[in-house]
């Protein structure tokens, strides 16, 4: 199974609570996620984001899944912005589960 | 818990001073303390004539409170009220439950200030609300803007901190002051506390006072919700407690002020410089029951940023990173 999610329909255009951004994660993707093959994140339009979110999003599902993350999750349309918060959340994610799993 | 006294079965007055700044809000929550051991309390704007809304929001969630403790609340002095008309419009009365004609025309408030709204784990839209924040000072978006981000970031922050941490019911509002070219955002609850926050948690013991505990939730990377012991991974870890420590971080940059209360916990910090605590007892005892002591907790959270001096930059780094990494070159934020 592949998905692609558009951010700017499920979120806006800001995407400030890590609430729902853990809450979407849960029950649409962790969910299935054996029965995923590939799920892309598009951010095009997203014009802003807080660390809650994509650490409660991105962060939770690098240090959930680890290497398989990498091998599953794509990222398009992201600005700078968006690149380099998800960057940072993926990265801690993964570091962090390295270090659970080492 | 010691028992409750009960309360004094004659209505007690509060009269909300003429102009509440910053410097003034120890005494309105002073004042509003004495409504704690009444059952019937009359708040009297009839010498207001300015608010901020730090003010604005803290008689809310102390009247939100109160009503449902069962209280009866009357509001009076509307007639002489010099600021009636700015109550209005920022929705203050209506959160009261009070209607009143309004004599003026509504019109966009973008530019200027966003009315009170409120918001529970429940309800209310932190995305949304975090953006009106931002119109206050951009009426029109500027998505490439860094302070416009950077305000949206704050904003965002703070909504999600008061939504998910507090226990209770957040009101919210801000105001822009073009003159000055300083907007004032502030949010208070009526829920747990920042110390109950902590209870059960890994660092529970660095919380034993109200004062300790605002200062361990400014620390970069702590979260009550982080540091419970075995947290799920699927409801738990949606915060990694670096909110608050950037926000704090902006508004020193910015030379701002930042402020926080929780219980008779007070944090106060202008331009990098943390204040004394206010000689003005935020809990004038003479008042004050022990037994209502648990039960009367009210955390207010108020950013004042002057917009004009930031210079942020965010450099392919993100502001969790820049809290980090401060010694990295490509670390630039900066005071024009």
């Amino acid at each position: 199974m592949k998905l692609e999610f558009q951010m700017v329909s499920e979120f806006g255009t800001f995407l400030a609570d890590g609430h729902l951004g853990n809450q979407f994660r849960s029950l649409r993707i962790e969910s299935i996620w054996d029965r995923l093959e590939s799920v892309v994140f598009d951010f095009t339009g997203v014009t802003n984001l807080t660390d809650s979110f994509v650490h409660a999003f991105f962060g939770n599902m690098a240090e959930e899944h680890g290497e398989e993350f990498s091998r599953k999750v794509r990222f398009k349309g992201c600005s700078p912005l968006v690149r380099s918060f998800v960057s940072i959340a993926v990265s801690e994610g993964l570091r962090k589960h390295r270090e659970l799993h080492a | 818990m010691p028992s409750k006294v009960p309360y004094k079965n004659v209505r007690c007055r509060i009269n909300i001073p003429s102009r509440v700044f910053e410097a003034q809000l120890p005494q309105l929550l002073a004042m509003l303390n004495q409504g704690e051991n009444h059952s019937e309390i009359d708040i009297d704007i009839s010498a207001v004539s300015f608010l901020t809304p730090a003010a604005i929001v803290s008689i809310l969630a102390r009247c939100h409170r109160w009503k449902r403790e069962g209280k009866i609340l009357f509001l009076s002095g509307m007639k002489s009220c010099k600021g009636l008309t700015y109550l209005q419009r920022m929705d203050f009365l209506k959160h009261l439950g009070i209607e009143k004609p309004e004599n003026f025309e509504r019109r966009d408030a973008t530019g200027r200030f966003v009315t009170v709204q409120t918001l529970n784990f429940a309800s209310g839209d932190v995305n949304q609300i975090a953006s009106e924040i931002t119109r206050c000072v951009f009426p029109v978006a500027d998505f490439e803007d860094d302070v416009f981000r950077m305000l949206q970031y704050a904003a965002g922050e703070l909504l999600s901190n008061a939504k998910y941490h507090s226990g209770g019911r957040a009101f919210v509002c801000a105001q822009f002051y073009p003159d000055r070219n300083t907007v004032r955002i502030a949010v208070a609850d009526d829920g747990i506390g920042i110390r109950e926050s902590f209870l059960g948690t890994l660092r529970e013991s660095e919380a034993a006072t109200p004062d300790a505990a605002i200062r361990l939730a400014l620390l970069p990377q702590v979260s009550s919700a982080l540091l419970r012991p075995n947290p799920n991974p699927y409801s738990s870890q949606n915060h990694r407690g670096v909110g608050l420590s950037i926000t704090r971080i902006l508004a020193r940059e910015s030379y701002g002020q930042m402020s926080i209360v929780t219980e008779d916990g007070w944090f106060d910090e202008v331009n990098g410089t943390e204040l004394p605590r206010p000689k003005q007892s935020i809990f004038s005892l003479e008042h004050w029951s022990p037994s209502l002591y648990t039960a009367t907790i009210l955390r207010i959270m108020q950013l004042c940023m002057p917009v004009q001096w930031l210079k942020l930059e965010w450099v392919g780094l993100t502001p969790w990173e820049c809290l980090w990494t401060k010694d990295n070159p490509k670390f630039k934020l900066s005071r024009h």
